[in-house]
C-alpha cells in the first residue's frame, strides 16, 4: 500500500506492506516515536494504529530544537 | 487499541504506564498531574502574585493557559513576560501567538526587547559571536527584574520533565554539582524572584499533545541559534533511551532526586552583591553585566 506522508513542509509517498502501523513508518522512516506526535487522516492518533492504502499522515515534531 | 477509561477512540498511548487515553481523559490526566506537580512541590500559595516566562511556544503557553485555570480559584494574579531578543524569521511568530493568547484570556503581557535594554538585537550580537548561552543570561536577567518590579513573589517558566532530565544528564556529565544542586535549590537573595516549573514533571510529547488538543497552534520554527549545543547531543541520546526504556525520563528524575539529601553537604558558592545592579552574582560582577561591558 501507498501512503503520503507530510513532515514539516515536505510531502512524500510511501509504500509500505500491507497491516503496517504508523510505528512501522516511523521505523521505515528512521524517526524516533518518543519525538513526534501523528496525525492520521487529520486526527491525532496513536503510533499502534494500523494504516489504509492512501492514508495521509502528518509527522508533527513534538520535541523543540530535537 | 481503546482508552482504558472509556474504551473511545485513543488519541495518545503513554508506554511507560502502557495506558491509552482519548481526547477527554488525555486532557484530565494532563491537568491533574499539572496540579499534583504544583502541590507537592509547593509551588502556589493563595493570593500571589505569579510573573509567568512566555515565550509563545507550547510549554509556556500550556502552563500560563493552567496556571490561569486553576488560579483563579486560589486568588492568583498572573502577568506575562515575554522576550524580544531579536531573531527575525522566529521571535515575531511566537510573539504574535503569545500576544494573541494572552488578548484571548484577559492576561497582562509585557514585552521586553534585547534592542531596548541591551542596546542590540541577538541577531545584531550574533555576528559578535554571542550564542545561546548568552543569549539565556540575558533573558533570565530581564525576567528576573521584571518579575520583582511588577511585585511577582514566583516566576513561572515552562520547562517540562525532558528540559530538567537534560540539565540534570548534563551536569552529572560535566560534574558541575554546584549546578545540580542549583536545580532544585533556589538562590535565596533578595533581588532574585523564585522560579517554580509546574511542567516539570510532564514529558514534552505529553504537553504537545495537550496543546495541540487544545488548538494552541504554537509555532512550530526553531530558533536558528540555538542547534548544535551540547544540549542537543544529550537530547538524542535521551530520546535514543526513552525509545528502548520507555519511562527512563522519570528514573533519571527520581534518581536524581534520590540524590539530594547527599548533596546537602556541599558547600556552594557564596553569593554576592553584583557591583553593578545588585543582582546575586558568583564573581563581583554578575554574567550578565559582563556581557553588558563588552557591547
Ligand atoms: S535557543 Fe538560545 S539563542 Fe535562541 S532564543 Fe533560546 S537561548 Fe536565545
Ligand atoms: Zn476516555
Ligand atoms: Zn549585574
Amino acid at each position: 500500500m501507498e501512503v503520503s506522508v507530510k513532515i514539516r513542509r515536505e510531502e512524500k509517498s510511501v509504500i509500505l506492506d500491507e497491516g503496517s502501523t504508523i510505528n512501522d513508518l516511523l521505523k521505515k522512516l528512521g524517526i524516533n516515536r518518543e519525538t513526534v506526535l501523528i496525525r492520521r487522516n487529520g486526527k491525532l492518533c496513536i503510533e499502534e494504529e494500523v494504516l489504509n492504502d492512501r492514508d495521509s499522515v502528518e509527522i508533527i515534531p513534538a520535541i523543540s530544537g530535537g | 487499541m481503546r482508552c482504558n477509561k472509556c474504551g473511545g477512540r485513543p488519541v495518545y498511548f503513554q508506554r511507560y504506564s502502557g495506558q491509552k487515553f482519548c481526547e477527554t481523559h488525555f486532557k484530565d490526566y494532563f491537568e491533574y498531574k499539572f496540579r499534583r506537580t504544583i502541590k507537592k512541590y509547593r509551588m502556589l500559595e493563595r493570593d500571589e502574585k505569579i510573573a509567568v516566562a512566555l515565550s509563545g511556544g507550547k510549554d509556556s503557553i500550556t502552563a500560563l493557559y493552567l496556571l490561569n485555570k486553576i488560579g483563579e480559584r486560589m486568588g492568583i494574579s498572573l502577568y506575562a513576560i515575554a522576550v524580544d531578543e531579536g531573531i527575525k524569521g522566529y521571535r515575531e511568530k511566537t510573539l504574535k501567538n503569545a500576544e494573541k493568547f494572552c488578548k484571548k484570556y484577559n492576561i497582562p503581557l509585557h514585552i521586553l526587547s534585547f534592542r531596548e535594554y541591551f542596546g542590540k538585537t541577538l541577531d545584531e550580537m550574533q555576528r559578535e559571536s554571542m550564542g545561546c548561552y548568552n543569549c539565556g543570561v540575558l533573558r533570565r536577567r530581564l525576567l528576573n527584574d521584571k518579575s520583582r518590579e511588577l511585585g511577582a513573589s514566583k516566576l513561572a517558566t515552562g520547562h517540562n520533565l525532558d528540559d530538567e532530565v537534560q540539565t540534570i544528564m548534563m551536569n552529572y556529565i560535566r560534574g558541575d554539582l554546584e549546578r545540580l544542586i542549583r536545580l532544585h535549590k533556589s538562590v535565596d537573595h533578595e533581588k532574585f524572584v523564585k522560579r517554580i516549573k509546574p511542567l516539570s514533571e510532564l514529558p514534552e510529547k505529553e504537553v504537545a499533545v495537550y496543546a495541540t488538543l487544545q488548538g494552541f497552534n504554537a509555532p512550530l520554527e526553531e530558533c536558528p541559534y540555538s542547534a548544535n549545543s551540547f544540549r542537543e547531543d544529550i537530547k538524542k541520546i535521551i530520546y535514543f533511551l526513552e525509545n528502548e526504556n520507555p519511562g527512563i525520563k522519570y528514573s533519571i528524575l527520581r534518581g536524581y532526586q534520590k540524590l539530594q539529601p547527599y548533596l546537602e553537604n556541599y558547600s556552594l558558592r557564596e553569593i554576592m552583591n553584583c557591583k553593578i545592579c545588585g543582582n546575586p552574582s558568583s564573581s563581583e560582577m554578575c554574567k550578565a553585566c559582563q556581557l553588558e561591558m563588552y557591547m
